[in-house]
């Protein structure tokens, strides 16, 4: 008991303690002693426009992902949860949360390759036949976190639907049969019935995707790597927080600057997890 | 009263539209499948064949080197060894926790419940560090040791040790049972679900996980499967049937895992997302 109380202290909780204070000091190998330099690292962070940068990507690919996902999750699981053929659901559920399961590595020199600039890229090749001509989905600076984006709503939207369908059977059956007495349409009884049932399990599903939203790192790592560039190109269109951290610490040896860029992805995401304590708070009492 | 809708025109078309879907959706994984069985030159062809016209493993004999075999036993020991350390502790403080209430237990339980707040990705920096003050970096000792204690686990097992029979509990307690005889004997067996649930979910996140092992293991004779299917590809992106069956490779052991297993693997996350 006292050794887990120990272990959980050493490789849990000092970590996050350490990772609040290197965040004031200039860290790396090479510095063992690591001295405080105040907020100096807070103050680069804040001038760098690369920074900024790094904090919109972040931000747009949670914008992009989170709405795409929840009414992904929402069709898809009110069809399955629909069918009265058993063997609908159970294909359904398996073809639609497989890539859920699936190393992202592997998921994204998949993409990479469907995502391939030339006419054999099965994507291009679709464009093309439809007339609007070849993209350099991953290349172009404008389209490229798109197309990571992209890349993560496929690969994750099985999670959702699933907890959507689990949300979706919990709704007791009455509720649709009054809803019948009295005329309702199906639009009504989903707008009416289903959706503010199922506002606890949104509110979940956001957090959760939000919050891996901003924890993106394995598609960036692999799908934007460019003999030019190195990763998170072109020209930073893909460098998100996750990324910066791990380029900083590992790559540049600061380890100081990117604690300090951790600690703030961190309070990111501690600001979604509070959002949804308070949000219950206020909605959920009835 | 069951009433047997007829079957409207607006439902046909939507389930149309669903099939359509799902075939959009499983395409890229039927691509990638397919396309790993191409010669070099096939897959670069315009317009592109919908299914190996020259059926070919040339990609995976180009691609086979004994340094995957290494790949594949590393993620299996730090999948598998992540897997049997953390169910074994977390089964275990659980036990204790709910069994023989106590404050240390109190604390130990609400602690882990915060952690499981804070995504283990944020701590990575000061980890390594601790790793190269303790000479454990490079090692599959290293690469498990923030799992010796698992919040997650910790958590999980708890909701598993609640609902069992406080009463089998009991009287193996007057029988003179000791504790750890309880564990072993009694709870143990009754948590099999949970420990299979646990089990799967925790390989499975192992195995797929690229950062952690990716800061550890920077020798070539320490990577996981991940990170060498990562260091595989190179910048230019030239050797694609290589790539896609180094790819195929891969993700075929989930896949079977996955449908042997998919119980385990919804009622995980049925337990992971109502918490």
């Amino acid at each position: 008991m006292l050794l887990g109380l120990a272990f959980l202290g050493l490789f849990w909780w000092y970590p996050l303690i350490k990772t609040f204070l290197l965040g004031f000091k200039l860290a790396g190998l090479g510095h063992p002693d690591e001295p405080w330099i105040g907020l100096e690292n807070y103050k680069e962070l804040f001038t760098t426009p690369v920074f900024g940068r790094v904090i919109l990507n972040t931000l747009y690919l949670a914008v992009v992902i989170v709405p795409a996902q929840i009414v992904l999750g929402l069709a898809v699981s009110a069809v399955l949860n629909r069918t009265r053929l058993d063997i609908v659901q159970r294909v359904g559920i398996l073809s639609f949360y497989t890539p859920y399961v699936l190393p992202i590595v592997a998921i994204g020199i998949l993409w990479k390759f469907l995502y391939h600039p030339s006419h054999f890229g099965i994507f291009n090749f679709f464009l093309s036949k439809l007339g609007i001509g070849v993209l350099r989905w991953l290349e172009d600076p404008k389209l490229a976190l798109t197309s990571v984006a992209i890349m993560r709503i496929w690969q994750r939207a099985g999670y959702v639907i699933l907890i959507y369908l689990a949300g979706l059977q919990s709704i007791p059956r009455i509720y649709y049969e009054a809803a019948d007495i009295d005329g309702a349409s199906g639009w009504q009884k989903f707008r009416r019935i289903t959706l503010p049932l199922l506002s606890s399990t949104t509110l979940f599903v956001v957090v959760t995707t939000t919050i891996s939203a901003f924890m993106t790192f394995e598609s960036i790592y692999v799908m934007t790597l460019t003999a030019q560039g190195g990763r998170g190109g072109p020209a930073n269109a893909t460098n998100v927080m996750l990324f910066y951290v791990f380029n900083n610490a590992f790559e540049n040896n600061r380890m100081g600057y990117a604690s300090a860029a951790a600690t703030i992805l961190f309070l990111m995401i501690l600001g979604v997890t509070l959002l949804q304590f308070r949000y219950i708070r206020q909605r959920f009492e009835y | 009263m069951i009433n047997v809708k007829k079957i409207s025109a607006g439902e046909v078309l939507l389930f149309t539209f669903f099939l359509i879907l799902l075939i959009l959706y499983i395409f890229p994984l039927y691509w990638m499948f397919s396309s790993s069985f191409k010669t070099a030159r096939e897959i670069t062809r315009i317009p592109p064949t919908w299914r190996p016209m020259d059926f070919s493993v040339e990609g995976y004999i180009k691609v086979w080197e004994p340094i995957f075999a290494r790949f594949f036993l590393n993620s299996i020991i730090y999948a598998g060894g992540s897997v049997l350390v953390a169910l074994f502790t977390s089964s275990l403080i659980g036990f204790v926790i709910i069994i023989y209430p106590s404050k240390l237990g109190t604390v130990l339980s609400w602690s882990a419940i915060c952690l499981i707040m804070i995504p283990f990705t944020i701590l990575i920096i000061p980890l390594y560090l601790l790793l190269v003050r303790l000479h454990l970096l490079n090692s599959y000792l290293g690469m498990i040791a923030p799992r010796i204690v698992y919040p997650f686990g910790i958590f999980f097992m708890q909701l598993a040790v609640r609902n069992i029979p406080r009463d089998l509990v009991d009287a193996a307690k007057i029988d003179g049972c000791r504790p750890l005889g309880i564990y072993w004997r009694i709870t143990v067996p009754l948590l099999k679900t949970s420990i299979a649930t646990l089990a799967t979910l925790e390989f499975v996140w192992r195995w797929n996980e690229l950062l952690w092992p990716l800061i550890v293991a920077s020798t070539e004779r320490l990577f996981p499967i991940t990170v060498g299917l990562a260091s595989l590809v190179d910048p230019y992106f030239i050797e694609m049937d290589q790539y896609l069956a180094a790819c195929v490779m891969v993700v075929t052991p989930i896949i079977v895992m996955f449908l042997f297993l998919q119980r385990f693997f919804v009622k995980g996350i049925a337990i992971t997302g109502m918490k």
